[in-house]
């Protein structure tokens, strides 16, 4: 557990305090605040369609927006310290450390998704007293499922990122081809069924039709081919 | 230790063409030549950081190594930052206290974060990094680069203690080559693409020979070459390698150059390692 406790201080502790606030807390109270504010607007409307609004932009665009800020900064991290010069010396395979990076990101996700159970809840618990569900426990129970779906369906994009990163040394290329892929995601994932790009696996979850393990098979696919990769990157 | 053959190249440039050097244990050993020579190239191939090299390389797995321009983890302290490097690389986190005791970095310093860390304290928590290595060998490429003197001799004295310990041998490479040529056994000279090795001491043991560097180069030389007591002189640059007189002691030459007034900075009995270097590359 030390090495992955280093892993963690590695990070800006103002980085990971907006990370955690940024993609659970601000959301929710802003969500929060169009609801009370607007409120007559949404009175009597259903129920599902803020469960449902609120779930999309995490599986759109804030968990993998998430992913990638994390994972730039891990990689950033080990640039500045030059690891990936100092590690050739004695290293011959990088999946110790890959691993690492993916189960920090992945412990940030767990966080995240734990607070947005928490703060959808509330939501659904205040919206519900103005609005229509016919079973308000049964919508809970689905949009909470629907986050966990949501969490591990952006496993593969950890690694994907991670050997992006790696791949790309300058910062703001990295960033610019992920947004890119990002935004090329949304409307090919929801037109469509070909589901090969680990961006819109959030969207993928979501679609009726496909859920989560219809993508284990693609998804391990590119966990494989990304390990493979960045390990051959930083031997090279 | 032996480095055989080693031919490398960045694309058309060739940096090293069947390149040999055999190194002896418990040696410490300067690697000096000028700028784009190839001394952090040759340190990296031993290190093992370029692979693609032609030539072989034996018995130096693993080195100790220290780089220019000295980067760790900012928001881990300076323990930390060694602590996961020897989780890294399997060594016994043990080692760490008695690395950072050798160079001195007190407990205190040693919890701070590194971002706190004065260039100073940078480069000993470089060296100490370097020396926590399970191989037997140490690669230092600039160590004394903007330290203070104090720091620098503190260091100096770290490696000494750090090779009489282990009996590792240790290579430094360094543009500051009065800084390092008292802790130096050899002088590892790199050009031509070759490496020449130099026992820049071996002049110690020939009493008559002394090394004075002069403040005015040409206009001393002249009268030196008069001098009775000299039988022969080699300069390089301002420096001079003066032969006495069988006859002749170092107190006369002395009172001489007094008396001449030529003004000198430094005698050394043993070669400065500048004059190695002037003589052998700028030549």
């Amino acid at each position: 557990m030390y090495p992955l406790y280093l892993e963690f201080k590695k990070l800006n502790r103002k980085l990971l305090l907006f990370v955690v606030l940024g993609f659970s807390s601000i959301p929710f109270l802003a969500t929060m605040l169009f609801l009370v504010v607007d409120k007559a607007s949404f009175t009597d409307l259903p129920l599902s369609l803020i469960a449902s609004n609120n779930v999309g932009t995490w599986s759109a665009l804030l968990y993998p927006l998430l992913v990638l800020v994390m994972v730039q900064a891990l990689v950033e991290a080990e640039r500045k310290a030059k690891l990936f010069t100092y590690g050739r010396s004695y290293r011959r395979a990088w999946f110790d450390l890959l691993w690492r990076k993916a189960a920090v990101v992945f412990g940030l996700l767990l966080l995240v998704t734990a607070l947005n159970l928490i703060y959808n809840f509330l939501l659904l618990q205040t919206a519900s007293e103005f609005m229509e569900a016919a079973n308000l426990g049964e919508l809970q129970r689905e949009s909470s499922l629907n986050f966990i779906a949501l969490l591990f369906s952006f496993i593969p994009l950890i690694f994907f990122q991670l050997m992006l990163s790696i791949l790309v040394k300058k910062t703001g290329i990295s960033y610019l081809l992920s947004i890119l892929l990002l935004i090329l995601g949304i409307p090919i994932a929801n037109l469509t069924n070909i589901m090969v790009n680990p961006f819109s696996f959030g969207i993928a979850v979501m679609k009726p039709g496909v859920g989560l393990f219809s993508l284990v098979p693609i998804g391990t696919l590119v966990i494989l081919i990304s390990i493979f990769v960045a390990n051959y990157t930083l031997k090279k | 230790m032996v480095l055989e053959n080693i031919s490398f190249g960045y694309g058309e440039k060739r940096i090293f063409d069947q390149l040999n050097v055999q190194l002896k244990p418990s040696n410490i050993y300067g690697l000096i030549g000028p700028n784009g020579v190839g001394k952090t190239t040759l340190m990296s191939i031993i290190a093992g950081i370029f692979r693609n090299y032609q030539g072989k390389v034996h018995g130096m797995d693993s080195p100790g190594l220290l780089l220019q321009d000295i980067a760790f983890y900012h928001n881990l302290s300076g323990k930390e930052n060694l602590r996961l490097f020897c989780l890294d690389r399997k060594i016994d986190p043990a080692k760490v206290d008695s690395a950072l005791e050798m160079v001195d970095i007190n407990p205190h310093m040693a919890s701070q974060k590194f971002s706190v860390y004065s260039q100073g304290y940078k480069q000993r928590l470089g060296i100490a990094r370097s020396f926590l290595t399970d191989g037997n060998l140490v690669l230092l490429d600039e160590p004394f680069t903007a330290v203070d003197v104090d720091t620098t001799r503190s260091l100096k004295s770290a490696i000494l203690r750090f090779r009489d310990q282990t009996q590792k041998t240790i290579i430094i490479s360094s543009h500051q080559l009065r800084q390092i040529e008292d802790i130096l056994d050899a002088c590892l000279l790199l050009k031509n693409q070759q490496l020449e090795e130099h026992d820049h001491r071996a002049a110690a043991s020939q009493q008559k020979l002394i090394y004075l560097s002069l403040d005015q180069g040409t206009d001393s030389l002249q009268s030196l070459q008069q001098c009775e007591y000299v039988s022969a002189i080699i300069m390089a640059e301002s420096i001079a390698e003066i032969q006495l007189r069988p006859n002749a002691s170092l107190s006369q030459l002395l009172t001489w150059l007094e008396e001449k007034s030529i003004s000198w900075n430094r005698l050394d009995r043993k070669m400065p390692l500048e004059f190695l270097y002037t003589q052998n590359i700028i030549r």
